[in-house]
């Protein structure tokens, strides 16, 4: 193997490369041998950094540099500058704002410092297209240890010891199941599933890890097959997932050239072979039975549970599914023991757990934490707060199916059990930041009208309950609820938790019920004062251009869709409330904070210009 | 092996085991169902070319079994085999749809000839439906819908649980699946067109209208919807003129919105075709359009 001096590290994960980041690794290579750097200098594609908020990324190693919004024409200036002087290039590191110095290491930076990582140990790392980078950094080392060394029923020992739960959101001990799936043995045919249809939206992590340590993910599953007894184990990815998809059949190939999947695996005597399946693009497969019924080529829908996938699953086989995130814990575990895991995190969720940190916060991006770290911590430490001088508001948790967690709440350990006392549920682990410009009404609306699609019409309760709540809910953001509407809500909630048939009915209610307790006053100003308090229900609210403040730039001028803002350059201009769609196109674009929004009903009469023609609107 | 699986409803006895080791000898592969419940569970749960019952099973009675199973799968094909032939039983099976009534009493060979024809029936019918469509296809001169289509499946192989993966290709190279595609794959899969269809309705990557040169995805996930989607959403259908699931006059743009592209860092975030426009404002969305002719 080749030694290099420098090792630039590019990051080719989704959100690295819609910002060109295979430009910059191109870029970097023609400069570094235009310099005739190429022998000392190598530059790795790597998945994921986590750090997406700041995409491109570019780390230098063995220093530990941290480049961030690299962009094609930095590219000459940091090769001259670090690469050929050693210099620093101050104009590409992080700051935690402008004009505050500038941190060159990566671990320097709040938003890495406070992670630990295990799922994600190898993103930004290693190139995940490369089975040998995995192997050089600790890959394939548990597989030969777990089956020259360990019986299956040892591996699953080890796996209880360490306390792992099932990361794709319900925390069902893994090593139970495993074992559950071992013992059942009404056939010699086992399946095992690899569930990578994360449908739950503003959650990453699994396309993350198939992208950044593909490898990982293979690792826990051959040793889990091993465990439980398996030859054939499934992938199932989502097919919006393009990358993702590549780079695990990559993987897959590479690993039976190398003779770690196929017959005889490291001539252990075990037979085990993986094949990918694309996703349809239906929420509801994300649940065990209709994901399924989805890899045997029918309509993705669950069906009730007993009898459990691992007495009758694929075809009515035994069958053992985990989440992704799960799978790419195994391989530490058989390395460094159940023991050292469960060291980690609180009493009953042990370990780390990798959450997709979104929304309205600074530094968003993927995070890798021990389990009983504070909310807090999380969105103000490592999310470095909320952009703009904005006032947090909430955070939701566990996709559609999970909760609105409020202010007061936010020291709350996150772990299993604290997020279901406050309502929510730990989930797949996307935490979406929401501060007080977003409509808490507005926001359960929007999932509740999310699992109205993705219903798969079964049963009635879900069906049937969850329309009935989007529509009252529309009705509320439209202005045009009524009293009785928050109980009907609570009555309707309760009936389609209690009496549907899978978890995407059961949990549905979620996010309506925690809008309710912890926002119920916002609920109140919408149905009887017609305000939206986060000024974002556009039946509720009115666009006002402030004269004194409009340098008429005419930017909102140029941007307005229905020509409602007319005027001069460098006069102040008008905005003809008659044409306006409240598209916020204006909003959006004006520097000088001459556009306002302001509520179409106000509960005082406010003197001014507008004033009483806003009052005339409400009489109508 | 041939290409035809049968179920045999009956209770189990020395006579059903027979005719399982009759019709598996033959090269059919073949299941059994102890009752009228069970059967309709298994049809619901895959597909059968032809079913052996006896009338008077437990469960669900015979007659209506027979109802209930053409409800389930219409191209399903029926053999009565029953200990206590009446001529009212055979009259009344033969209306419901049955292609033969027979008495237990017969020899197993002669049970087998009649499958046999019934089958060889079901497959010059096939074959048929299959020589319509290529030569609808040749006459509309899609000659390379045809190849295409042929190509994906010995790609993905002639396996019931290959379907999707299948209409996943063929959706990838044309942008829809065309009615005679589906056609065509059900055929070959020697699945009822139902199921393709129902596959083909109930995944959202689907579609049967046919789709704009290029496809705008509009992400309203949660992390796109708190920063703005909806307002990047309602700006795509002023700027196109179309709404969320509709296709420009010109062909040129499809405008779908799709849950989650998982790219929740740049949000906003629009996919067209497969090129991903991350922290998207509406003042951007016309210059992203111009890039795509």
């Amino acid at each position: 193997m080749k030694y290099y001096r420098t090792h630039l590290l590019v990051c080719t994960g989704t959100g690295c490369v819609s910002n060109k980041s295979f430009d910059v690794k191109r870029r970097l290579e023609e400069e570094i041998s235009k310099h005739g750097l190429e022998d000392e200098v190598l530059v790795v594609p790597t998945g994921c950094n986590g750090f997406c908020e700041r995409g491109p990324i570019v780390v230098a190693q063995p220093d530990g540099i941290f480049f961030q919004q690299v962009s094609e024409k930095d590219v000459p200036a940091l090769v001259e500058e670090y690469l050929l002087k050693g210099r620093p290039v101050e104009k590409l590191m992080y700051r935690l704002e402008e004009g505050a110095p500038a941190i060159p290491k990566m671990w320097d930076i709040d938003f890495f410092r406070h992670q630990q990582l295990i799922a994600l140990r190898n993103r930004g790392l290693i190139n995940p297209e490369s089975i040998d980078d995995y192997i050089a950094h600790e890959g394939y080392v548990a597989l030969p240890k777990a089956l020259g060394e360990m019986t299956p029923e040892e591996i699953i020992e080890e796996v209880k010891t360490s306390g792992l739960r099932g990361r794709g959101g319900a925390g069902f001990p893994t090593g139970l199941k495993w074992e559950f799936c071992r013992k059942a043995n009404s056939s010699d045919i086992k399946y095992i599933i690899c569930n990578g249809d994360e449908g739950d939206p503003g959650a990453f992590m699994d396309r993350s890890i198939l992208e950044a340590d593909p490898h990982a993910v293979l690792e826990g599953m051959i040793i889990g097959a091993y465990a439980i007894g398996a030859n054939q184990g499934f992938v199932y990815v989502r097919d919006e997932y393009p990358l993702a998809l590549r780079r695990i059949s990559l993987a897959i190939e590479h690993a039976e050239e190398y003779g770690l999947l196929g017959e005889n695996i490291l001539d252990s005597g075990f037979n085990f072979s993986v094949k990918v399946i694309r996703g349809g693009g239906a929420f509801v497969c994300g649940e065990e039975t209709a994901l399924m019924a989805s890899i045997e080529g029918r309509e993705g829908r669950p069906r009730p549970r007993p009898p459990f996938p691992a007495q009758k699953g694929l075809w009515g086989r035994p069958t053992n599914i985990n989440n992704v995130e799960t799978w790419a814990n195994v391989a530490q575990i058989v390395i460094r023991g159940g023991e050292w895991y469960s060291q980690i995190g609180t009493e009953k969720s042990k370990g780390t757990k990798v959450f997709s940190l979104v929304g309205k916060v600074n530094n968003t991006g993927l995070v890798e934490v021990p389990m009983g770290i504070s909310l807090r911590k999380i969105i103000f430490d490592i999310g470095g707060g909320i952009p703009n001088g904005k006032k947090f508001k909430a955070v939701q948790s566990g996709g559609p199916s999970g909760g609105c967690i409020p202010e007061e709440l936010i020291d709350l350990p996150v772990d299993y059990e604290e997020l279901t006392k406050a309502g929510a549920i730990m989930g797949s682990g996307g935490l979406i930041v929401m501060d007080e410009d977003t409509c808490m009404v507005d926001v359960a609306r929007y999932f509740v009208s999310f699992l109205e699609e993705e219903s798969c019409g079964k049963c009635t309760p879900c069906r049937e309950g969850i329309k009935r709540m989007r529509e009252i809910l529309t009705d509320i953001v439209e202005g045009n609820g009524k009293e009785g509407d928050i109980e009907t809500l609570e009555n309707l909630a309760n009936v389609v938790k209690e009496a549907s048939l899978c978890g995407l009915g059961a949990t549905a209610p979620n996010p309506v019920l925690t809008t309710i307790r912890y926002f119920r006053d916002e609920y109140e100003a919408h149905i009887r004062d017609k305000n939206c308090p986060a000024r974002a229900c556009k039946a509720m609210i009115v666009y006002q251009l402030i004269a004194e403040k409009c340098t008429g730039c005419q930017r909102c001028f140029r941007v307005c869709p229905t020509g409602a803002i007319s005027g001069v350059a460098l006069q102040p201009h008008r905005l003809d409330s008659d044409k306006c769609v409240k598209c916020g196109a204006c909003l959006e674009v004006c520097q000088f904070e001459a556009i306002a929004v302001e509520p179409l009903y106000p509960k005082v009469s406010v003197a001014g210009p507008y004033g009483s023609e806003r009052n005339d609107k409400a009489n109508d | 092996m041939k290409d035809f699986s049968i179920l045999i409803v009956d209770e189990p006895d020395d006579l059903r085991e027979r005719y399982l080791r009759t019709l598996e000898s033959d090269g059919y592969s073949v299941e059994v169902a102890d009752d009228g419940n069970q059967a309709l569970a298994k049809i619901r749960g895959s597909s059968y070319d032809l079913v052996l019952t006896e009338l008077e099973i437990p469960g669900v009675e015979g007659l209506k079994l027979l109802k209930l199973m053409r409800n389930l799968d219409p191209e399903i094909t029926t053999i009565i085999v029953t200990a206590n032939p009446t001529v009212e039983g055979a009259v009344e099976s033969l209306k419901g749809g049955a292609f033969h009534y027979l008495s237990k009493s017969i020899p197993p060979e002669k049970l087998l000839e009649s499958v046999n024809q019934a089958l060889e029936k079901k497959r010059l019918r096939q074959r048929a439906e299959l020589l319509r469509i290529e030569k609808k296809m040749r006459a509309t001169s899609d000659l390379e819908g045809l190849s295409e289509v042929d190509e994906i499946m010995n790609r993905q192989g002639y396996e019931p649980s290959s379907l999707i993966a299948i209409l996943q290709d063929i959706q990838k190279q044309r942008r829809y699946l065309p009615q005679d595609a589906l056609r065509l794959v059900s055929a070959r899969l020697n699945l009822p067109l139902t199921r393709v269809y129902g596959i083909a309705t109930f995944y959202k990557a689907f579609s049967l209208k046919p789709r704009g040169r290029h496809l705008v995805n509009v992400c309203v996930g949660t992390a796109c919807h708190v920063r703005g989607a909806t307002k990047i959403l309602e700006a795509l259908e002023r700027g196109l003129g179309v709404e969320a699931g509709g296709t420009t006059l010109d062909e040129r743009f499809s405008l779908e919105t799709v849950r989650c592209v998982g790219c929740c860092g740049l949000a906003p975030v629009i996919v067209v075709d497969e090129n991903f426009h991350g922290k998207l404002t509406q003042e951007k969305v016309p210059a992203v359009l111009a890039e795509y002719t």
